[in-house]
């Protein structure tokens, strides 16, 4: 499997990782109504530390010896962009109408790849404008329904949108940083980690249950598995082969 | 993308023309970018992973 796996381009696996966690509006659309978004995300995380405990040692050791710079970077990506933008984001969804938080995430390739340049030094070519600007333009179409009358309304979802896509597109350079020097399924358990930390950390700031009833629970453990554990699995798996500027535009797959 | 038809499913909405327009124009080009993706970005080359070495 592992094999056959190496012989697919890297931004075709980041393409399909973004697919299938683009899929989650299924279950977490439904849920929102009986659990608030960061029960839910506390929830996602609790699953995956425990599907990656077996790993979580030698994840953390890998972590600590790869350097201050690294350990600094699995914070940013595990609280940051696995549970704080998470949140931000569905908070943003509650609090503004749709157009106006679909309108600003498409930042977040702009960030990936600003970040990409400044962190990674990856140089894109004059030839990647040419994918770039249609795939947003693509994005654009789909996401809004009179693509020619854009607007942004309240400063509270802005803020909130913005910081988010910041966050997710500093995590796909940042995730790309750890995988110079970590294993893709390190990267995912340090991931999980320090976002189940940020997520707990969360709770009695938002005044947010830990636990929801069994029925979402199954859900939530279902949301984590499909979307969490195999998607970002398999998402590392090919960020490590791919560059993050590449990979911000397979991840246009999902939004 | 799927993200965008997911929430036009749940909300139970149908696609306008530019929404097909749009869904046509990313599929393409996420498409391409395997074939293309060695000459649109110059990068560093990688270090060796921890656990590997």
């Amino acid at each position: 499997m592992a094999n056959r796996l190496s012989r697919v381009p890297g931004v075709v696996l980041v393409s399909i990782a973004a697919a299938i966690w683009g899929l989650d509006g299924l279950i977490r659309k439904p849920l929102s109504e009986s659990t608030s978004a960061t029960t839910i995300v506390f929830g996602e995380h609790v699953v995956l530390v425990l599907l990656t405990l077996p790993l979580l040692v030698a994840a953390l050791r890998a972590l600590w010896q790869a350097g201050p710079r690294y350990v600094a970077a699995g914070i940013a990506v595990g609280a940051g962009a696995s549970a704080i933008a998470t949140i931000l984001f569905t908070k943003a969804l509650f609090h503004g109408d749709f157009i106006t938080v679909v309108v600003l995430q498409k930042a977040q390739p702009l960030i990936a790849v600003a970040g990409a340049w400044w962190i990674l030094g990856e140089k894109p070519q004059p030839g990647f404008f040419w994918f770039l600007i249609p795939a947003l333009a693509g994005i654009w179409l789909v996401a809004l329904p009179q693509p020619l009358d854009p607007h942004a309304q309240g400063l509270t979802p802005i803020v909130e949108t913005l910081t988010a896509a910041a966050l997710w597109g500093m995590g796909t350079v940042l995730g790309r940083y750890l995988g110079r020097r970590l294993a893709f399924e390190h990267v995912s358990t340090v991931r999980f980690a320090f976002g189940l930390l940020a997520s707990a950390c969360m709770l009695p700031i938002v005044g947010a249950a830990a636990f929801s009833t069994w029925h979402d629970s199954a859900y939530i453990a279902l949301l984590a598995f499909v979307t969490g554990f195999l998607a970002l699995g398999l998402y590392y798996y090919g960020l490590r082969r791919t560059p993050a500027v590449l990979a911000a535009l397979g991840e246009l797959a999902s939004r | 993308m799927t993200a965008a038809l997911v929430g036009i499913y749940v909300f139970d909405s149908s696609l306008r023309w530019t929404q097909w327009l749009g869904v046509a124009i990313t599929v393409g080009v996420i498409t391409f970018l395997p074939i293309r993706r060695r000459r649109l970005v110059r990068a560093p080359a990688r270090e060796p992973a921890v656990a590997a070495s």
